[in-house]
């Protein structure tokens, strides 16, 4: 097979595992229509916050109540498309190891990871995205609107964004590989990750140095909404390298915890 | 041709938590954790060649399971070797090997519990990279042999055992492998659907695909397997064929008797009685090594009117539960 069929064949697999986890989600359209509201609902607590402060008279120091919200909507954003496509292997493999049949996925001629995210597929989650979407267009109305060089670094740093949730939620899945049904792993990271929801002066200076070397959380939104709003921030190449590491630490933990599957039942 | 499994000295070694029960050991294990090794398969040898029908018996905790595990290249083993189809390593070669490789899970489903298993199948096409006309021909083939083409179009939650069990087959046969391992695929099942999935393996072996089926069932056995081989203690105790079985822990009869005045205490060497009911039945059964027929059949003859018998072997359980207690006290 040539690398084009070979592409062609990967990019047929994961739109299968699309529109097979959305004939699966709107199996019980009444659960899915109630979850993708109440997910936005959960969602919009930051920004609502962000707007009572705002409102009472309170700011994040150096920025406008349309830039803070602006973060939270690249925030919302970015877990608007990591989450569907790949928020769902946590849970999954949580489930399926607790449940004995993770290994089936070892009976399907593709990397295991690749099969745990071609069954991952969530449409429930596209609800934080359709939210992201719309509070980025009204955070812009009034802004000056960026030119063609900060959208290309907002297009690349928002890629750098689901990267960083790719390799959080790939850590997250090898860790549930070996530690059977432990979900703190999951609350764990969601705290950490919420940090990168805020403008970073509201942090301490060692925590925002955190937010770009070590876990880069600074990479979910801060960095992307920066430049669309062309503000320069201390730390980018820095954490373009960490986001690169901890993917790769994530992929090599992964394949190595997945050998140390036992799976249940002999 | 190559074997279509060629098994040496495989073994295979958990690492087990070991906690005691106890408060102060619970606490303890917080700190300072303590681990078994627990030999689940021992330097397993085993051949199939291609086209065979297998039983692959146990008891529970056997290592049945582990070895079905390794020979799919789910699991690493920690010593020996396999080759399987002539030129895989399960394990090694597991991307391109489970090509070649179907699998069906009695207490483990692959199909999609809120949708239909047709949209599995889609999936299943993409996975494999099934060409659109094979997988219609192969599909429909299934569909007719499986009798599923009203069940496949069903959610799989509303679907009986059965026809659940019977959308699972053509799922896992749908990239037509050569090599399928079958882990107590009728658990569960009734009569009826326990038949039209032995009728499929049946057809499916005849059409040359090699099996090893893992069971407790043991009428499985009796209906599909030629050969058995027994493990026990991750060791093989017996290979061979289903006679073999039966024999080699002393051949038996059954003799099902119906007789108004047979006496109570009947009695012969080797001749033990099973059962009696309220009435005129009775059920006895002879170890041919320490009584001949002949001789119990006259002396009845002699003793009593004999309204009916009946002779019959023993069931394989029997074979198997002398041969499992056999394992066990040689091991011990």
């Amino acid at each position: 097979m040539n690398p084009l069929e070979r592409w062609k064949g990967h990019v047929a697999l994961h739109l299968e595992g699309i529109r097979l986890g959305l004939a699966v989600r709107l199996s019980d359209r009444f659960d899915f229509l109630a979850s993708v509201l109440v997910m936005m609902g959960i969602e919009f607590v930051p920004t609502l916050v962000t707007a009572l402060l705002y409102g009472n008279g309170l700011a994040f120091p150096g920025w406008t109540v349309r830039e803070a919200l602006l973060v939270q909507a690249v925030f919302l954003m970015s877990k608007g498309v990591a989450y569907p496509l790949f928020g769902g292997m946590v849970w999954n493999t949580a489930e399926m190891v607790r449940a004995g049949t993770f290994e089936l996925l070892l009976l399907l001629p593709r990397h295991p990871l690749q099969s745990s995210v071609v069954r991952a597929f969530d449409a429930e989650d596209l609800g934080k995205l359709m939210g992201g979407v719309g509070l980025a267009v009204w955070c812009l109305q009034g802004m000056e609107l960026p030119g063609a060089a900060a959208l290309a670094g907002f297009a690349l740093l928002f890629a750098l964004s689901v990267l960083l949730f790719l390799a959080s939620a790939v850590a997250m899945s090898s860790l549930l590989i070996v530690w059977v049904g432990n979900f703190r792993v999951y609350e764990i990271f969601e705290t950490m990750a919420s940090l990168g929801q805020f403008p970073p002066t509201i942090l301490p200076p060692r925590l925002r140095a955190l937010g770009v070397a070590g876990f880069p959380f600074a990479a979910f939104a801060v960095l992307p909404a920066s430049s669309l709003l062309g503000r320069s921030v201390d730390g980018i190449w820095t954490a373009v390298v960490s986001v690169v590491v901890l993917l790769a630490l994530a992929l090599t933990t992964w394949n190595r915890l997945l050998r140390r599957l036992v799976g249940a039942g002999g | 041709m190559p074997k279509a499994l060629e098994v040496r000295g495989l073994a295979k070694t958990y690492r087990v938590f070991r906690r005691g029960s106890g408060l102060r050991e619970t606490l303890a294990s917080l700190v300072h954790r303590r681990f078994d090794a627990v030999e689940a398969v021992s330097g397993l040898d085993l051949d199939l060649e291609q086209g065979e029908l297998v039983g692959f018996l146990g008891p529970n905790g056997a290592g049945k399971s582990t070895t079905l595990k390794i020979l799919s290249g789910i699991l690493h083993p920690t010593g020996g070797t396999v080759t399987a189809l002539g030129r895989f390593v399960p394990w090694n070669d597991r991307q391109e090997y489970v090509r070649h490789v179907g699998a069906v899970f009695g207490q483990k489903s692959q199909l999609v519990w809120d949708v239909p298993a047709q949209d599995a199948y889609r999936m299943a096409r993409a996975i494999h990279g099934i060409a659109r006309t094979d997988y219609d021909r192969r599909l429909g083939e299934l569909v007719e042999l499986l009798d599923i083409s009203r069940t496949m179009t069903q959610p799989v939650r509303s679907l009986s055992l059965g026809e659940r069990m019977r959308c699972e087959f053509a799922l896992a046969m749908l990239h037509a492998p050569p090599l399928l391992f079958l882990d107590e695929p009728t658990i569960g099942l009734d009569i009826e659907a326990k038949d039209r999935i032995r009728s499929f393996v049946a057809e499916i072996n005849r059409q040359g695909t090699t099996v090893l089926l893992t069971t407790h069932d043991l009428s499985d056995i009796e209906h599909l397997a030629r050969r058995v081989v027994v493990i026990d203690k991750g060791k093989i105790g017996f290979d061979g064929g289903l006679d073999d079985l039966r024999s080699r822990w002393g051949e038996r009869k059954r003799i099902r008797l119906r007789s108004k005045d047979l006496p109570a205490d009947f009695f012969m060497p080797g001749l033990l009685q099973l059962s009696r009911d309220t009435g005129d039945r009775r059920e006895f059964e002879l170890d041919l090594e320490r009584g001949s027929l002949h001789d119990v059949l006259e002396r009845l003859a002699a003793s009593c009117h004999i309204d009916d018998l009946t002779l019959v072997d023993p069931p394989l359980e029997d074979a198997v539960r002398r041969l499992y207690q056999g394992l066990d006290a040689s091991a011990s």
